[in-house]
């Protein structure tokens, strides 16, 4: 194991394809990996604390807890943002996100990307 | 046991995408799938005899880094649009996992056509991992 942990990181906006990737992720949760989740709020858009509330909730049924971050503005930037800020390994994200987004995601993101489906 | 299948063309995305799939392999074979595609040539379609020679060269690299990992392997090769040959491929083995790199090879076929991890994840019905 290098010195520094390994950082996962879910995109996660409180939809089906959003809970798989979260559930995926807990599962690649490990010894020496820690866990962090973004829900990006699109700009213009109510603020979305229920989804990382729900995250919560999710990965504390599963005893795992994670750093939880809010952003706001365009999903595809902010994801992108937060993995180089995160210094993230890997970035999992749901199927459901929509195709542009993923396309861009996979492109730019300085890590790499899980599709969960 | 999870079936992972790795989509490999030599380049460097698809070297680490190589290295990922054999940390992840955990003691399983890794299904190793290589692509010529085709050109639209007189009289039909047709692939270049030098493009279907360097990936088997880079194959054997592949094969060669694997056996010093000590990962077991198998191989697949296709001809035709590299992200179709994946996705039937992974369906075919009823894959749990594609790895895929981040970029072509060339810059020009990925103006030209797209990218093929971006056609992988398009078509597959399975998990994509997608390395840069």
């Amino acid at each position: 194991m290098t010195g520094r942990a390994r950082t996962i990181l879910v995109g996660f906006d409180g939809s089906e394809g959003a809970r798989r990737a979260l559930d995926r992720a807990a599962e690649l949760v490990g010894y020496g990996t820690s866990l962090s989740v973004v829900h990006v709020v699109p700009s213009g858009h109510a603020n979305g604390s229920l989804s990382l509330e729900e995250a919560r909730r999710r990965l504390n049924d599963r005893l795992l807890s994670a750093r939880t971050l809010e952003r706001v503005g365009d999903p595809a930037d902010e994801l992108i943002r937060a993995a180089q800020e995160l210094r993230a390994d890997l970035l999992v994200i749901g199927d459901s996100r929509d195709g542009s987004v993923r396309r861009r995601l996979v492109h730019d993101a300085p890590c790499d990307v899980l599709v969960v489906r | 046991m999870t079936k992972i299948l790795v989509g490999y063309d030599g380049s460097d995305s698809a070297k680490r995408a190589l290295e990922r799939a054999a940390i992840l392999a955990d003691g399983d074979a890794l299904t190793l799938v290589s692509a010529v595609d085709l050109l639209a040539g007189k009289g039909g379609f047709v692939y270049d005899p030098v493009e279907k020679e360097e990936i088997e060269r880079h194959l054997h690299e592949a094969l060669a880094r694997l056996r010093e990992l000590g990962v077991a392997c198998r191989l697949a090769e296709g001809i035709g649009d590299p992200a179709h040959v994946i996705t039937a491929e992974a369906e075919e083995i009823g894959a749990d996992l594609i790895v895929v790199g981040t970029n072509h090879k060339s810059l020009l076929k990925r103006l030209l056509l797209g990218s093929v991890s971006t056609d992988v994840l398009h078509r597959a019905k399975t998990e994509v991992l997608v390395v840069p």
